[in-house]
């Protein structure tokens, strides 16, 4: 259950990001920093594994007040909280583009975010409970549905723009792995909130190289399937390239013309249950940190912020600007809190010692 | 009570009835037949609900047996729960009876009935009814404690109980299920659920529920694995239509025709050339009339409902098309969902998703695909948090219970030795193959 809720917020939330770096970088071989960015993540995985350990019953935001004091500890997890906050913006911003430019032409941005917000926050209401469940209710039809439609996109792939296999020089990899990292990030900053909710703690590490796994393995065959259809030039030139190369599936006997809005039909479910999942965890966090107010009253808080960040933002242009640097960066942030939480508990003794 | 009490008793005057007289002959029958009563309001209560009370003077007990056989209605077959095959067998009001018909579909020792009394000023009497070797105890502590939390002046139909006692009173999916067939009980019962009944009631309660317990009928069972399975799988679709369609129509050429195929979009859309209302107000125009004419059908007297039904949906529909109120094919997609919202075997679900629609194409028309897949999801979400006694109403989907699963678009096939685990059954095995040394004779072979 844990897998498949975990999985569904990876590919709800990340799934769409452009590999615009990776192809940059690594040019026709840009789907090799997909491996890249898997053994970039590894280290991540292991600190989450280390921080359960040292902290079974906490998460990293109590752990971080243990470790930092009280007061330390809850302007650092403000300010972690508010980086992912921004995130998230960004995110519903990118998908309230994404809907309005293929199916609400007509439609204010903001009444598709609108529309977005409310949805997820009335799945957030009824807290993790229902989130997970609908979660695992929806995860085997869409992922299944999403890998088909992946594989149907290799229609009109030329294997000549995938060669050759090494273009480029590790270090490169590397750079374009590092941007890639961000696509992990929704599950894996997910299980820095959640892992104290596990039945089965010692079932965190193949759950996070489970997971690993399979999203390496679809972002490996989208990256490989949009430049094997569209070439390295044609990659950057889309702003969703994913799903640009979902919608050129022609297939003339099915019933609905187009496949591409059915894709973008079921990546949107994903978002919503996604998005709903983070909403939880912010208003969760929020009423960890401050100990007041009731849950709603923090998820309606972080609604109007998100809803109000996401409307702010002026245009396309700004938004994927701003997710570029976010892919840039999303490595460090999501390094840099949990490691020095880590290291502070490893200095100041605290938490479980072993040995 | 004349043959057996007052014909023993006859020529007695009451003032000389002392022990060791007549009252010695009438006495065993009374014990077998009576309860004791110590207290007088346990007496008062016995005489409200047509009990006979035999008293001596000056004895500190009295007898109380019942003796008010009331109207009765026979058995008939099921209203709304109808199947091709199967029992003809449906509950009436009376408990006794109904926990008899129950008894006639097991007969097992561990066969408990609970008994109570519920409301204040009815004093109706109720039954809780399980397995006691099968049910999980602890769901039978919860359904007991539930039912002795209520305290309300009167409970006229079971349709009361289930609101009281539902884990979320104002949920609009139904967190309970309401049954009218004994042999539904049965099967539940064999689950390890639990059973509710009350009197003057024909309507069982069955706790908990899952929303795969509701689009199952006993027919499933009674057919081979193929004919039960494809019957099941039509009824699961039945029920998709009528939730979405008409969303569906609406968001697919009221706001994203270009998702259809360009020749299907212009021949339906040509078809609504000349209607005078948007496609919103069309769609909920018809759907809204359908409701009505629903309802009415309901109070029509028998005689007449069918043929009028029929006519005034045939001379309305031609006269709506003809005066450019409805198009053709708004008037057929509203027709498949009235006929689809019928195909589900529990009245309850169905009016949740009748309700649940509206929701649906109201998003539809304002967003499209993508309001109504926000919609969906949202519906679905709150679902998925409903719980039923403690078992998520999504199950076996959702916690996915692998095996589970076998038992929901499909039918579970009989010979499944272990029972699921929904409803944690503290028996867990509910069929095996007997060995040759069990059956006794080895292979039969026909002469």
């Amino acid at each position: 259950m844990t897998f498949a809720v975990l999985l569904v917020i990876g590919i709800g939330i990340a799934y769409l990001i452009p590999p615009y770096e990776a192809v940059k970088f690594c040019g026709p071989s840009g789907y090799l920093a997909v491996p890249a960015s898997a053994l970039l993540i590894v280290p991540l995985i292991l600190l989450l594994i280390a921080l359960e350990r040292r902290f079974p019953h906490d998460n990293l935001l109590i752990a971080a007040e243990k470790v930092f004091g009280k007061f330390l500890g809850k302007v650092g997890n403000l300010l972690f909280l508010f980086l992912l906050i921004g995130y998230i913006i960004f995110g519903t911003r990118n998908a309230a583009e994404l809907i309005s430019t293929y199916l609400l032409d007509a439609t204010p941005n903001w009444a598709v975010i609108c529309l977005i917000l409310t949805s997820s926050g009335l799945l957030a209401f009824n807290g993790l409970v229902g989130v997970s469940r609908l979660a695992g209710f929806i995860f085997i039809p869409t992922i299944a549905f999403r890998l088909l439609m992946l594989l149907v996109a290799t229609q009109g792939l030329e294997w000549d723009h995938l060669l050759p296999v090494f273009s480029a020089q590790p270090l490169d990899y590397l750079k374009a792995g590092s941007t890639l990292v961000v696509i992990y990030a929704p599950w894996l900053i997910s299980l820095f909130f959640i892992y104290p909710l596990l039945s089965k703690p010692q079932k965190l590490k193949p759950i996070c190289f489970g997971l690993l796994g399979v999203q390496a393995l679809l972002l490996f065959l989208s990256v490989a399937i949009m430049i094997g259809v569209f070439g390295v030039r044609g990659v950057p030139s889309y702003t969703w390239p994913v799903y640009e190369a979902v919608r050129r599936i022609d297939i003339p006997l099915l019933a609905l013309n187009q496949i591409g809005l059915l894709f973008l039909i079921v990546w949107f479910t994903l978002f919503l249950t996604a998005l709903a999942f983070f909403l939880y965890i912010y208003a969760s966090s929020l009423r960890l940190i401050f100990q007041s107010y009731d849950y709603r009253w923090w998820l309606l808080g972080i609604c109007l912020l998100t809803g109000a960040g996401a409307i702010i933002i002026p245009d396309l242009f700004v938004d994927v600007q701003i997710l570029t640097y976010l892919r840039l960066y999303a490595l460090i942030i999501l390094y840099a809190y949990p490691f020095l939480v880590y290291l502070g508990a490893l200095l100041g003794k605290k938490g479980v010692r072993r040995g | 009570m004349d043959d057996r009490i007052l014909k023993p008793l006859g020529g007695v005057r009451p003032n000389s009835l002392q022990r060791g007289s007549q009252w010695e002959k009438v006495l065993p029958e009374i014990g077998r037949r009576g309860k004791l009563r110590n207290h007088t309001d346990e007496v008062a209560a016995d005489l409200l609900s047509g009990h006979a009370i035999i008293h001596l003077t000056g004895s500190s007990e009295a007898y109380a047996l019942m003796c008010y056989g009331g109207p009765k209605r026979q058995p008939t077959d099921p209203h709304v729960e109808r199947t091709v095959r199967g029992s003809r067998l449906s509950f009436v009001e009376n408990l006794n009876d109904n926990i008899g018909m129950i008894r006639l579909f097991i007969q097992d020792p561990a066969l408990r009935i609970h008994r109570l009394k519920i409301g204040r000023r009815t004093g109706t009497d109720g039954a809780v009814i399980y397995l006691n070797n099968l049910a999980d105890p602890g769901l039978v502590e919860e359904v007991k404690q539930r039912l002795g939390r209520i305290e309300i002046d009167g409970v006229l139909d079971s349709g009361y109980l289930e609101q009281l006692i539902t884990d979320n009173r104002w949920s609009v999916l139904p967190l309970t299920q309401a049954t009218e067939r004994p042999d539904k009980v049965a099967a539940a019962l064999l689950e390890g659920r639990v059973a509710l009944a009350v009197n003057c009631s024909p309507n069982l309660i069955i706790v908990p529920v899952t929303v795969n317990d509701l689009y199952q009928s006993p027919d499933d069972y009674y057919w081979g694995f193929w004919f039960g399975s494809f019957l099941r799988f039509f009824r699961i679709l039945g029920n998709n239509i009528a939730v979405a369609l008409p969303g569906l129509y609406v968001a697919l050429l009221g706001v994203n025709p270009e998702a259809l195929p360009v020749t299907f979009a212009l021949v339906v859309s040509g078809g609504r050339m000349g209607v005078a209302f948007p496609l919103i107000i069309e769609l909920l125009l018809i759907e809204f009339t359908l409701e009505i004419f629903r309802e009415a059908s309901l109070r029509l007297p028998q005689t007449v409902s069918q043929t009028l039904g029929v006519t005034t949906g045939i001379v309305l529909g031609i006269a709506a098309v003809g005066a450019g109120l409805v198009s053709n094919a708004t008037l057929v997609v509203s027709v498949v969902t009235a006929i689809a919202s019928y195909s589900g075997p529990d009245y309850g679900i169905g009016l949740s998703w009748r309700i649940l629609k509206y929701i649906l194409v109201i998003a539809a028309a304002l967003f499209g695909l993508v309001g109504l897949v926000a919609a969906g999801i949202a519906i679905l979400g709150y679902a998925a948090s409903q719980n039923s006694f403690g078992v998520a109403y999504l199950a076996p989907w959702s916690p996915i219970h692998g095996v589970e699963l076998l038992d929901t678009v499909l039918r579970r096939p009989l010979w499944i030795p272990r029972r699921f685990a929904t409803y944690h059954p503290t028996d867990e095995v509910r069929y095996r193959e007997k060995g040759a040394a069990d059956i006794g004779s080895g292979r039969r072979e026909d002469e």
